[in-house]
């Protein structure tokens, strides 16, 4: 069994490290590329959404590099996305690939459930599935807080790409770590590096921007053009609404924390109810950030997303309420990296402008 | 006096500028990108040249617009600026009381909000280019009448019809159809402005607060028909300032102006008798595949745009390609 997985952001090391412990061959797909959007755009319908289409489009890409089996989630929402695997398996059925699925699915029944789990765990024992999982959740945390200590480091570059060398070799590392010792030792060794380019005494002066939207355009870095990067370069603190770590606890039972329902409460006036995806967060994200006093909030959306078309349209009063500057930027295949560029540099001359004015009064 | 140089290359048109440091215009060009952004801004170059000699002194260059990255490599800016904050920038010049600026360009149009002298909102047409110059181009064209005179027949218009602005397609094929109903020409040109002007303030314009005093910049401002057609919607006066067109370039000059520079990058209007060439090919380094764009005057390698780690601005850094 050859084994492969849809990648998402950094989430990849852990996913990895996670499979090759319990003895499967791992296939990785390689770093999505337009290649890799491109092949996802000939085949999923048009009117998907993003994520679909490029996930299917590293599938293929792992296809042709020998894998035989996909890991997938599945299930009953919380959106499109609960129907993906079913539709990328009968898509790349019509194409004549002959390829396994293990597909976690809540909604399908425990036997069903517990038969997949066994192929994934390769019918370890409890003791090693526990071990397994430890090591791959402190690796989720180690990327989330690589990623996190980053956002702040960027302005500070002394060269252009110096972060990014750095995290570079930092996740070559951590995918070889095979203990949570060694993971924490790499982390730390991160930090150290780190403080040394982050100015603290200027960190309060910069210009910050919140991230929210659909979280896996939110933290793929390709999908989003890596935004928080080029943020970063324009001299902007980027922090994001959430990381890794908090999606897997919102949509893996297993991890599920109460916090994430608390989180959203503020929300309440503006959406009561669920509308699937991230839309009811979105909003919560935004005013969360307008309270810790940010100077404005990216919206990433991928284009058709229904959730996140719900909360642009309320965004626009939570915008208005809480006082606080919205971008929202609807991403798909069409969309140009000129016309981003464009409108992310306005916003921040825009959001810049402002604070040195309010500074002055 | 120092002289100021502010380029707005976009998709359609390339605008030149010369300003002064109270920001006057000295010169103003409004030239045809047609695909050349380079050879557009030789021409602009050659015709100032021709006109003040080259030995004009420039103390500061400021480069916007869609091309902007490229031709400030070209000229040697010292200031490279999205066209939002360059529009913005010439209409508080211009205007220190504006509180709304409409610019509508070939292929894009924006909102830009101001209070109290700051910008505090804008927005650009996400998915469409209905609305902007290059559709009223091609249906002048289609209709047989010179863009410079769509916004006077325009305006002769007695009962213009409703036509569907949604879409440039469905905006088109809507006016063949009222062609073949027999509507006049000119009910059908003020009915195109109408739509378009609907088509702008429920996409661009949504949820803005549109005040006046309003400012209409980019090319379209030329177009009569239009601006009638804003004023009506809107029920308030819309001013056209002199420059519309140059606005781009006046707020990348300005932008230079305030940027107080010490020595300016510019590498003079000589590099209209330059040879110029740009040679692209992909960086396989990394899975980014970065589009590298070289660029060589006289064959001399002069800047290199499109890498996202920065090895490539390195000019030295030269492995066998």
């Amino acid at each position: 069994m050859k084994i492969t997985y849809p990648p998402f952001g950094d989430a990849r090391i852990a996913i990895e490290s996670f499979l090759r412990d319990f003895g499967h061959e791992v296939i990785p797909p390689p770093p999505s590329t337009n290649r890799t959007l491109s092949i996802g755009v000939k085949y999923a319908p048009e009117f998907a959404c993003l994520p679909l289409k490029i996930t299917l489009g590293n599938y293929i890409e792992a296809i042709e590099k020998g894998a035989d089996t996909i890991l997938m989630l599945g299930g009953i929402g919380p959106c499109r996305f609960g129907y993906y695997a079913e539709v990328q398996r009968r898509i790349l059925k019509d194409l004549g690939y002959d390829i396994d699925w293990i597909v976690l699915d809540l909604s399908n029944g425990w036997i069903n459930l517990f038969k997949s789990i066994e192929k994934v765990t390769n019918r370890s024992n409890i003791i090693k599935v526990m071990k397994v999982l430890r090591l791959a959740w402190e690796k989720v945390l180690a990327i989330d807080e690589i990623e996190k200590i980053s956002r702040r480091a960027r302005p500070f570059e002394r060269y252009k790409g110096e972060v990014d060398n750095i995290i570079r070799e930092t996740h070559k590392r951590l995918d070889q770590a095979n203990n949570i010792l060694k993971v924490r030792q790499i982390l730390s060794e991160y930090r150290e590096t780190m403080d040394e380019i982050i100015d603290k005494n200027s960190l309060k002066d910069l210009v910050k921007i919140g991230i929210v939207g659909e979280f896996y355009v939110v933290l793929d870095h390709f999908t989003n053009f890596e935004i928080a990067k080029r943020l970063g370069e324009l001299g902007v603190l980027a922090e994001n609404a959430f990381y890794i770590e908090d999606i897997v606890r919102i949509y893996l039972p297993l991890f599920r924390s109460k916090d994430i329902d608390e989180r959203t409460r503020v929300a309440l006036p503006y959406i009561r109810r669920s509308v699937g995806g991230e839309g009811q967060r979105t909003i919560a994200h935004t005013i969360e950030f307008a309270e810790r006093g940010f100077d404005g909030v990216i919206h990433l959306s991928p284009f058709t997303c229904m959730p996140e078309i719900v909360a642009d349209g309320v965004l626009e009063k939570v915008s208005k309420d809480y006082n606080i500057q919205v971008l929202t930027l609807s991403i798909d295949e069409q969309t140009g990296l000129a016309g981003i560029t464009t409108r992310i540099e306005a916003f921040i001359d825009m959001l810049k402008t402002k604070k040195r004015r309010r500074i002055a009064v | 006096m120092k002289k100021f140089l502010g380029i707005d290359v976009g998709s359609v048109s390339t605008d030149i500028a010369i300003i002064d440091e109270k920001g006057n215009i000295i010169i103003g060009l409004y030239l045809r990108t047609a695909g050349d952004p380079i050879k557009a801004v030789k021409d602009g170059f050659f015709k100032i040249k021709s006109q003040f000699g080259s030995d004009l002194k420039i103390d500061g260059v400021g480069v916007t617009g869609s091309a902007r990255f490229l031709i400030g490599a070209v000229v040697g800016a010292d200031v490279i600026k999205n066209e939002i904050t360059a529009h913005a920038v010439a209409g508080l010049h211009y205007n220190p009381k504006v509180q709304t600026i409409i610019e509508i360009g070939g292929q894009d149009s924006k909102i830009i909000i101001i209070r109290d002298g700051i910008v505090v909102d804008f927005a650009m047409n996400s998915v469409c280019a209905a609305g902007t110059g290059s559709f009223l181009d091609h249906q002048a064209q289609r209709l047989g009448i010179p863009i410079e005179e769509f916004g006077d027949v325009a305006l002769r218009a007695q009962k213009p019809v409703r036509i569907a602005g949604r879409c440039t397609v469905f905006a088109e094929s809507d006016m063949i159809h009222k062609q073949q109903l027999g509507h006049k020409r000119e009910d059908i040109l003020f009915g195109l402005c109408e739509a378009l002007v609907r088509n702008y303030l429920s996409n661009v314009g949504r949820g803005k607060e549109i005040l006046p005093p309003i400012l209409f910049q980019g090319g379209v401002a030329a177009n009569k028909g239009i601006k009638v057609a804003f004023e009506r919607a809107l029920g308030t006066e819309i001013i056209v300032p002199p420059y519309f067109s140059l606005m781009g370039a006046i707020g990348a000059g300005l932008l230079a102006q305030e940027a107080n520079i010490r020595k300016s990058n510019f590498k003079g209007f000589d590099i209209v008798d330059q040879d110029i060439t740009t040679r692209g090919f992909e960086c396989k380094g990394c899975s980014n595949l970065c589009e590298i764009t070289n660029i060589f005057i006289e064959g001399k390698l002069v800047a290199r745009l499109g890498g996202r780690c920065g090895k490539w601005e390195d000019l030295e850094y030269n492995p066998s390609l």
